[in-house]
């Protein structure tokens, strides 16, 4: 079963290798670029639906084998032991890892599928899929890892992949800007969890050895009482990487200028896996984190304010990539605050149906995008209902499955996002109340945004004073359709499919209470139907006056980027500035160009011994013989 | 007068040492600097002989042969090269002789 | 007897060693060196060093400072002279002084303190020096003689005219 884990794992990078080392070279040599395209397309394609049916067929062995919570099978290949510390490259399968590699295959999988359309005529496109199928490789790198040093350098590679795909168009500013930002600031995580887990290494050196590894991390935990104070920070560390790659507060801000790469690039890395990785980690890891009651607060409060934070902002964003942004955001501030309230399943479960109705809607909005050729949703207003229900008539299908994700997203009954939500809310309904009224006061702003983007863009009866004429609108082909079909049934039916049982062990298998239930979908029904009443006959965002500070403050992100941009410009460049100084006027004036000069002068003076008599050398050589013999006879001619 | 003992052949010694290298240090002509050296080796010839009175064995006295004999040698190498010197840069002055000057 | 003698040849030996440094001619100095030569040997036979007396006669006085006078005459080397260095760099005179009167306080106070036997008779005959030189010093004999040796190849390798076909 091992063995089929490592080839999972080696296959999108031979694709990526492929594609950058053969493929792309060829395709500048040639003229004939389109057969080279379609090669790397093919390669990306065919290497990670292989990953997936593998994936699938693992996922069999495992249940024929009887696998359930608790196993865990492992497989390492040794790197380095140095004096205890011990380096290791290898694989953890355990349920939580299983049912995170048939999502990050699946969907990715349906995304690669989609792009060999979506992207097509790009000049990049090889390089698009190269970065893809690296990505993919980087992520199962995380899935699998049994050790935090690997787990560390493959979040560094997913990183690299991000990088390079939110700057695929890089000779847009915004675009490399954006992939800079995005970098930088999951880079300030990761120092963080560098931090924790160098941290959590060193209180385990008390209990004899220090470790990297998963299972020995769980055993030493269990075995020996660790101090708290210091397990709360290395927890705390860790945690950090996850702020940042999961884009929490106040780590947040490179999610929604990551919308300038391409939209279904998007859908697998912003939506479905990437930012996904840190739940996953935090899931991975909660047996560390139950240790830290302190810990799993801030992860919670995090978690909570995320959501909240990010679900205003997604009220007053005009683009639909970025509504989406921050709905991801929100949702992942779900997740995060679920396993905060020590309900990691609930986080996973959401996890897992987010991937499928993320994925759908920011694949549904790339086929809007495509075929309205405009990311503004009051411009595809104006464009789609210019003629009655020209929505449904034109693109039938992305409008419908559209419709299916928004339903998956706001927790409307049967979809599979009902029911992972209804799992977070019980949580919350356990834990402290402001957190259970903020994620409450969060459904019903979810279900506000989402309706406020279905109704301006299909479903407005607004006058079409500056509507142009839907000439040109088809929907694309089955490439581009299939997946969101597939996706839009996942949305539906994941509910339903057995993750619950491997995902923890029964002694969570209450189902929620049947009040949370109403209280929620009563809050997304009128959240729905208020956005429905107030934007159907609206042709642009208008608020009375006394909402314009309020609405100005979340229009600008509650000025983090702010913040942030006068904190890097003022503070740390003040802190480069004095460094610059200190380095060029005291320490090279006075250490290397001051070394330099003091021999020089002191070689100048001594020069001047040598002035060719001999005389000159006898006085010397005399002068010293004489104090040699002085010293030898004051002190007591014993030499 | 005062009877001589060995610390006042020593003083000798060290006086006409003294003389040497002070005249090794003011004279520019090469030879006689080359004497001064004479001198000096001379001093301790001296030492060497007071020593072996001193202990009333003859062993100083053997030393300071081999220093003689040394001295001889040396000179017959030094005058050589004083020679040497003089056909090269037609000067005995050593103050003329700064080709190693750094 | 003796201490007169000695008084007079250590005065006579330390004023031409003086003499020495102040003469401007080199045979002059030559000749001043002669003069402390004899004293040396007047005093070496005083401490009963006959035959290193004698030896210090021939060699010196007779061999050494002949050889001088030949290089003097011959290659007119004597023909310039030079006064003793009048102008001294302030630097070398206070490192001189310096040490000197290092040296010296050492020296005096080690004279002043400590107290050497007297002077025996170490019967410097030619027996008695032979007896010593040719069983506990045979080896430094030896050497000394392959030294000599070594000197004359010097010498002459020195003096050797250049090929004049380089």
């Amino acid at each position: 079963m091992l063995n089929l884990c490592w080839i999972i794992l080696g296959l999108p990078l031979a694709a990526a290798a492929l594609i950058s080392l053969l493929v792309i070279p060829f395709e500048k040599a040639s003229k004939e670029k389109d057969f080279f395209r379609t090669l790397s397309a093919w390669i990306s394609v065919l290497s990670i639906s292989a990953a997936f049916i593998l994936s699938v067929i693992l996922f069999r062995q495992f249940q024929a084998a009887q696998g359930h919570y608790g196993t865990a099978l492992e497989a390492s290949l040794p790197w380095m032991n140095l004096a205890g510390i011990k380096m290791e490259l290898g694989i953890l399968l355990n349920p939580i890892a299983l049912i995170m590699l048939l999502i990050v295959n699946g969907v990715a999988a349906l995304v690669t599928i989609f792009s060999a359309r979506y992207m097509q005529g790009e000049e990049g496109y090889s390089r698009y899929f190269a970065a893809l199928s690296f990505f993919v490789f980087a992520m199962l790198g995380i899935v699998l890892a049994n050790n935090l040093i690997q787990i560390f350098i493959f979040w560094e590679l997913v990183g690299v992949a991000s990088y390079l795909l939110i700057g695929f168009w890089f000779q847009k500013p915004s675009a490399s800007l954006a992939s800079k930002k995005a970098f930088l600031t999951t880079r300030v995580g990761d120092a963080g969890m560098m931090l924790g887990i160098l941290l959590l290494f060193g209180i385990l050196v008390q209990t004899g050895t220090g470790t990297f590894n998963f299972l020995e991390l769980e055993t030493k935990l269990h075995q020996n009482a660790l101090p708290s104070g210091l397990l709360t920070w290395a927890c705390i560390g860790l945690f950090l990487g996850a702020v940042g790659k999961s884009a929490q507060v106040p780590l947040h801000v490179w999610l929604p200028d990551a919308m300038e790469g391409p939209t279904p690039a998007s859908a697998l890395i912003h939506a479905a896996t990437m930012v996904a990785a840190g739940v996953y980690m935090l899931a991975r890891l909660f047996f560390l984190f139950e240790m830290s009651p302190v810990a799993l607060q801030v992860i919670a409060w995090t978690g909570v304010a995320t959501a909240l934070i990010a679900a205003t902002i997604a009220v007053v964003q005009n683009d639909i990539k970025k509504v989406l942004a921050y709905s991801t955001l929100s949702q992942l501030g779900y997740m995060v605050m679920a396993i905060g309230l020590h309900h990691p399943e609930a986080g996973m479960f959401h996890l897992v149906t987010h991937a499928f109705f993320k994925a759908l809607l920011f694949l549904g909005a790339g086929s809007l995008i495509h075929a309205l050729h405009t990311q503004d949703i009051w411009q595809m207003s104006a464009t789609l209902n210019s003629q009655k229900n020209a929505g449904f008539k034109k693109l039938p299908i992305t409008v419908i499955t559209f419709l299916i994700g928004t339903a998956a997203l706001a927790g409307i009954p049967f979809t599979s996002g009902f029911f992972s939500k209804e799992e977070i809310l019980n949580a919350a309904s356990h834990g402290p109340l402001a957190i259970f009224i903020a994620s409450l006061v969060v459904v019903m702003l979810t279900a506000y945004y989402m309706g406020r983007v279905l109704t301006v863009v299909f479903f407005s009866s607004a006058s079409k004073a500056h509507g142009k004429h839907p000439h040109d609108i088809h929907e694309d082909n089955a490439l581009v359709t299939l997946p969101l079909i597939i996706l839009a049934i996942f949305s539906i039916a994941a509910g339903y499919l057995p993750f619950q049982a491997l995902l923890s062990d029964d002694s969570h298998a209450a189902h929620p209470p049947l009040w949370l239930a109403i209280l929620s979908v009563s809050l997304a029904v009128f959240g729905l139907l208020a956005s429905f009443v107030l934007y159907r006959n609206k042709t642009e965002d208008r608020h009375a006056a006394i909402f314009q500070v309020p609405v100005k403050i979340i229009q600008e992100k509650f000025y983090f980027d702010h913040f942030y941009d006068w904190f890097v410009s003022r503070i740390q460049g003040g802190l480069a500035i004095a460094a610059d100084f200190f380095e060029r006027k005291i320490l090279v004036a006075f250490g290397t160009e001051g070394t330099a000069k003091l021999v020089t002068a002191v070689g100048s003076v001594v020069r001047k011994m040598q002035n060719g008599w001999i005389q000159t050398y006898g006085l010397f050589f005399v002068i010293g013989w004489i104090i040699l013999i002085s010293y030898l006879i004051g002190s007591g001619g014993n030499s | 007068m005062i009877h001589p003992t060995a610390e006042h052949y020593l003083v000798l010694s060290g006086i006409l040492f003294s003389i040497g290298l002070f005249g090794l240090f003011v004279r520019r002509h090469i030879l006689i600097m080359l004497l001064c050296l004479e001198l000096m080796l001379n001093a301790a010839n001296l030492a060497l002989i007071t020593a072996s009175s001193v202990h009333g064995q003859t062993d100083g006295q053997i030393v300071s042969f081999f220093v003689m004999v040394i001295a001889a040698v040396e000179v017959t190498i030094g005058l050589a090269i004083a020679v040497l010197l003089f056909k090269e840069k037609n000067t005995v002055d050593t103050e003329q002789t700064t080709s190693l000057k750094g | 007897m003796a201490t007169v003698f000695f008084w007079i040849a250590s005065v006579l030996a330390v004023a031409s060693a003086l003499s020495i440094l102040f003469v401007k001619k080199p045979t002059r100095a030559l000749l001043a060196l002669l003069v402390c030569m004899i004293c040396l040997g007047v005093l070496y036979t005083l401490l009963h060093a006959y035959f290193v007396a004698i030896v210090h006669l021939i060699v010196y006085a007779g061999a050494v400072l002949v050889l001088f006078l030949f290089v003097i005459m011959l290659e007119g080397l004597g023909a310039t002279t030079l006064p003793i260095q009048r102008r001294f760099s302030p630097l070398h005179l206070a490192l001189t002084a310096a040490a000197g009167l290092i040296f010296s306080f050492f020296i005096v106070k080690i004279l002043c303190s400590s107290k050497l036997p007297a002077l025996q008779n170490a019967a410097g005959t030619v027996e008695n020096l032979g007896k010593n030189l040719f069983t506990n010093y045979l080896l430094p004999f030896e050497l000394v003689a392959v030294l000599i040796l070594v000197g004359i190849f010097a010498a002459v390798s020195l003096i050797k005219p250049e090929n004049k076909k380089s």
